[in-house]
């Protein structure tokens, strides 16, 4: 069925995608917000631990099976629900429903990777088109429409900011505060991590009271700040913008003369539809967006979309987590949430000899049946030595972890299975490749200080968490599968999101990221697409861009 | 005679009596025989079964206070067949419950028998209707409708919130989706009050708290004590375990420091006393309550209805929950001086 | 009515309707009350509490679950219902796929345990018990009666079920009473304050 004739389609209503759907219906633009999930509320889920980690609570569903790589040219067929399958929900919001809501923005470094430290063996490390400078002002406005409690002002390697956060930072938890007094100690600069969620009531929303359970659940009070419930309204209430929710996209369609002419999908009800548009902006996160530009073959682009010099879909990274905890003996569990209130940034940069770094800080409450999964190497899984760990470490933990930036590879990326197809018929994604064997190296660093630092907050049984092996790109906060450069023949985008050599055909996610700090990259993804639907509107000159 | 109406009288409206007379004689039989052959014939039942067979309310027939199959409330009746249904269909299995329908039908029963406490209930806050509670200018235009309230008010509520008032912000105005609900009180008598317990348990036992995401009525007895702080130092809490049920609406923030949120633990010269000991459990009310311990006069000699506290005027800055003497009288005691 | 019929004949007619009626009234009446008296024993067709598990089979994994999470001074597996989470969540729930896994896994448990001791796990002392275990889990028993699932496999999938049963929401079966919210000294329903509105009425 043919769709009526709109400005822009955008396809996939998370971070990115609610943000420039936002940006451009503000602008006057007809907009089309696709996305393959649906509306999740809290009641749904409410707390319940079990159905949020064993089932599909947020999606994807089973229709959307991935391919996640066992050994090197060997795949198995997964569902989100499963290990490997690199999950970022599917759902109005995404996952800024139910992260932990960091905040975080990159620091300058992490824009100039390449500039900073050289180009580690067989790594695609490279610079930004864009410099942190380039972004702030699209961070601030980040910070202000979405809704960010912080305070950087114990923070000596904070990058530059022209404003302060919009709502003041939330105080240390218990725990914290003995973290707090060790980093003191330490010469180290602590202070409150940013978060994405109201300490005191902001733009008619809630302030958060300090639930139990945060990362992984939909707010009961709303406090916690997505697209869904910022950018995603307000763009609906324009009266510019139409959500449509269920529907599949299977294709960007791009013209004999490079240009997208907009995008086929399937509804709820599984039926076909054609939508055209002036300009289409992808925004699937960096698994899918890939996938759908790979699956856009044209006359033109037999490869796949924007794939001319096969960089669609390369340099797949995530975060290698990494991090140390022990046994206090007082009680660090108040049972205030969200729980991760402190960080360091000491070494995200200038650490001698590696290749950047991660900030480090402590965790989100754990909840009891994840907990069991919580162990030290070799530790019994069950009997009364189980019992026992739980009783003794579980309001006694000490605990601080960071996502060490990974260095990107050429080889490490997202293709097409080219057998293996979801319940559309449309060929789905496969993740392969390995982390650069620098990554471990960086890793027991972070981990060492980490050590230090439970240690010095009066940590005994310390144990350190360090990957073993170098299995498995993706995974957490997947990016870098469409890199943004200035040099057609090494990147995917332009510095704008554009796909080189198809003038209307945007990218707004982590897809874009060149490197990906060592943060959290959901504020960031927010910056960007604040940053892309800046430049879309910027070259808008009615029914089509410049 | 037509032959269509001879087949109608031959036949049809024979099987039509036989079917409806059926049907009759099926939920006659339901509302009429003993539960032990009906209701609780569902291993579902039993364990409400048994511990009403040694309630207080065990002389009650179960459609007393449930209601009968004899009934023409049609959202009971599809609900109960699509019980059966489900059960023996091998579907997911639902918890039984009743729905906010029949709760509030079932308070009619508590009213014939308990007049005084329900008239008391009626005269106090907590049988405000919805209008009451999710109309609120004041408090929507601050903060706006959410899930979360449904924790404390409406509780019993079938849906989501979406489901009761719009919109969800806070500019307005807000309507009740169904305008019915306006006088409906949002805290029943079952949100704390539990009816099969056994006659001789403990007050605490005879109390519950309901917990909407559970779907599960907890006993006072079982509720959490909270440790309540000032500053580092815990609060003496009175040891009635009946008042765990109040602090569970009447909470404080989540680092529970005395007197944060809807915290009113006493302290001060009340330090240590339970609610019950001054707030009538169902009228709230405490205008009685100085007389049941004080003589006309304080140990200071000023009679204690006259002091400045919140229980001679809501503006006083004192609140009596929290009231000590040096916060009036510094470092001496007026009237001995 | 056919006017042509002489009056008396259609009274009769009438009258024979109406007694005919009567009779199916009564009759139905009968059919539904004496349908309704027999139905509880309909429901009685499938004794037991369990849903999937056959009593054999639901004693095995008892004794398992025990093990896992044994009783000490705070109540185990057992105490905290976990076969009633395991039991509902795979007859139609969350773990529905990992019915036929139990089946097996469960008779290949009976029979390494039979040949190993010549009697039955349950009846073992918990010293070989744990022992038991301990050799399935490392995937040391004979491997004759294990075929799908893997005798590791299936240990490790019982003990993630029996940790579920145990620290997931009642609500799901398990976890009775908040056993282990209460042994690990989380509060339940968590006593936490919303905002503070005062109200502008008097």
């Amino acid at each position: 069925m043919n769709q009526r004739h709109v400005n822009a389609v955008v396809v996939g209503a998370g971070a990115g995608g609610g943000i420039v759907a936002k940006e451009l219906a503000a602008a006057g633009l007809s907009v089309v917000l696709l996305e393959r999930g649906g509306w999740i509320s809290f009641e749904q889920h409410d707390h319940d631990e079990l159905f949020t980690r064993l089932q599909l609570a947020y999606g994807p569903d089973e229709r959307h099976p991935r391919m996640a790589q066992t050994t090197p040219g060997q795949w198995r067929r997964v569902i989100s629900s499963e290990s490997g399958y690199s999950n970022n929900a599917a759902c109005v919001g995404s996952g800024t429903v139910f992260y932990g809501a960091m905040g975080w923005r990159f620091m300058e470094q992490d824009f100039r990777m390449r500039t900073t430290y050289g180009v580690p063996e067989n790594s695609t490390l490279d610079d930004w088109p864009i410099s942190y400078a380039d972004l702030e002002p699209f961070y601030e406005k980040a910070e202000r429409e979405i809704g960010v409690s912080g305070d950087m002002t114990t923070n000596p390697f904070s990058p530059p900011r022209q404003r302060p956060y919009p709502m003041p930072a939330f105080p240390y938890n218990r725990e914290g505060r003995m973290l707090k007094g060790a980093a003191d100690r330490l010469g180290w600069h602590a202070f409150p991590i940013p978060m994405l969620r109201n300490s005191v009531p902001y733009r008619g929303r809630n302030a958060c009271i300090g639930c139990r359970y945060c990362v992984g659940f939909a707010c009961e009070i709303n406090a916690k700040n997505g697209s869904h419930n910022t950018v995603i309204p307000a763009a609906l209430a324009t009266g510019n913008c139409e959500l449509r929710i269920n529907v599949m996209v299977s294709e960007v369609t791009v013209d004999e003369r490079g240009r997208a002419r907009g995008v086929h999908y399937f509804d709820g009800q599984d039926q076909a539809h054609w939508q055209p548009a002036d300009l289409v902006v992808l925004a699937g996160g960096a698994i899918e967006t890939a996938r759908l530009l790979l699956n856009s073959k044209s006359p033109l682009f037999p490869n796949g979309a924007g794939n001319r010099h096969d960089w669609v879909g390369r340099n797949l990274q995530g975060h290698t987590y990494c991090g140390a905890e022990g046994h206090a003996a007082e009680e660090t569990y108040d049972d205030v949430g969200a729980g991760a209130t402190i960080a360091i940034s000491d070494f995200n940069h200038g650490n001698p000899g590696v290749c950047g770094g991660a900030m480090l800080c402590n965790g989100f409450i754990v909840t009891p049946y994840s907990f069991t999964r919580v162990r030290p190497p070799g530790a019994a899984r069950w009997g009364k030595a189980h019992k026992d760990f739980q009783r003794r470490y579980f309001k006694h933990r000490l605990e601080v972890h960071g996502p060490v930036q990974e260095i990107p590879l050429f080889e490490s990326r997202v293709e097409v299975d080219p057998a293996v197809r979801d319940h559309w018929g449309i060929p789905v994604a496969r993740m392969g490749g390995r982390r650069h064997p620098l990554v471990l190296e960086i890793a027991r660093f972070i981990a060492a200080q980490a050590e230090n630092w439970v240690r010095e907050a009066g940590a005994t049984d310390i144990w350190t968490r360090v990957p073993t092996g170098l299995q498995g790109a993706g995974g957490q906060h997947q990016a870098g599968t469409c890199r943004m450069g200035s040099d057609p023949t090494t990147s995917v985008t332009d510095r704008h999101g554009r796909v080189h050599e198809i003038d209307n055909l945007y990218i707004s996610d982590g897809s874009l990221h060149v490197t990906n700090g060592g943060f959290n990259p959901a504020l960031t993804i927010m910056a960007l697409g604040y940053w892309v639907g800046h430049h879309i509107v910027q070259d808008w000159r009615g029914g089509r861009p410049r | 005679m037509r032959p269509g109406f001879g087949l109608f009288l031959g036949f049809a409206l024979p099987a039509a009596v036989f079917l409806v007379t059926s049907a009759i004689g099926s939920f006659g039989y339901f509302h009429f025989a003993d539960p032990a052959r009906t209701c609780n014939s569902c291993h579902e039942m039993s364990s409400q079964h048994a511990e009403w067979s040694v309630s207080a309310h065990r002389t009650l027939h179960c459609r007393e206070c449930h209601g009968g199959s004899l009934t023409l409330d049609v959202h009971a009746l599809t609900a109960h067949v699509n019980r059966v249904v489900q059960h023996f269909g091998g579907g997911k299995e639902q918890p039984i419950r009743l729905t906010e329908q029949a709760i509030h039908v079932l308070q009619d029963s508590c009213r014939d028998c308990h007049p005084q406490s329900y008239a008391d209930w009626q005269s106090s806050r907590h049988s405000a209707g919805y209008a009451r509670i999710f109309l609120d200018p004041a408090q929507n235009g601050s903060e706006h409708p959410e899930a979360d309230c449904l924790r404390c008010h409406g509780m019993f509520f079938d849906g989501e919130i979406h489901e009761l008032v719009t919109p969800l912000d806070t500019t307005g105005p807000w309507t009740l989706k169904d305008p019915a609900k306006a006088a409906q009180p949002t805290i029943p008598c079952l949100a704390c009050h539990r009816i099969h317990t056994p006659a001789a348990a403990a007050p605490a036992e005879h109390l519950q708290f309901y917990d909407r995401r559970e779907r599960t009525a907890f006993a006072a007895s079982l509720l959490p004590a909270p440790a309540i702080l000032q500053g580092d130092r815990r609060v003496e809490i009175s040891a009635d375990p009946r008042q765990r049920l109040c602090v569970q609406c009447h909470a404080p923030t989540a680092n529970h420091q005395l007197g944060t949120s809807d915290d009113r633990t006493p302290a001060g010269v009340h330090e240590g006393l339970s609610c019950l000991d001054c707030h009538n459990a169902h009228s709230n009310s405490a205008a009685l309550s100085c007389r049941s311990c004080h003589p006309a006069n304080s140990h200071c000699g000023i009679d204690v209805e006259v002091m400045d506290t919140s229980f001679r005027s809501r503006e006083s800055k004192h609140d009596i929950h929290r009231v000590a003497c040096g916060d009036c009288h510094e470092g001496q005691r007026p009237g001995k001086n | 009515m056919n006017p042509a019929l002489p009056a008396s004949h259609r009274t009769a007619v009438t009258r024979r309707s109406a007694l005919k009626l009567t009779m199916m009234g009564l009759a139905g009446t009968a059919v539904g009350a004496g349908g309704s008296a027999v139905f509880p024993w309909l429901a009685k067709g499938r004794p037991g509490p369990y849903r999937f598990f056959t009593d054999a089979e639901a004693e095995l994994l008892v004794a398992i679950c025990e093990q896992i999470i044994p009783r000490d001074d705070v109540g185990g597996a057992t105490d905290a219902g976990v076969i009633h989470y395991i039991d509902r969540q795979v007859a139609a729930g969350m773990l529905r796929e990992h019915a036929p896994t139990y089946r097996r896994g469960l008779e290949a448990f009976r029979l390494t345990c039979l040949a190993a001791h010549q009697a039955a796990f349950t009846e073992l002392s918990t010293e070989a018990k744990t022992e038991v275990l301990r050799t399935i889990e490392a995937a040391r028993a004979d491997p004759a009666p294990w075929g799908e699932p893997a005798q590791d496999a299936f240990f490790r999938l019982v003990v993630d079920h029996t940790m579920q049963g145990f620290y997931g929401s009642p609500r799901h079966g398990g976890n009775r009473g908040y056993l282990s919210y209460r042994m690990l000294g989380l509060d339940y329903p968590q006593v936490l304050g919303r905002n503070k509105f005062r109200s502008l009425e008097p």
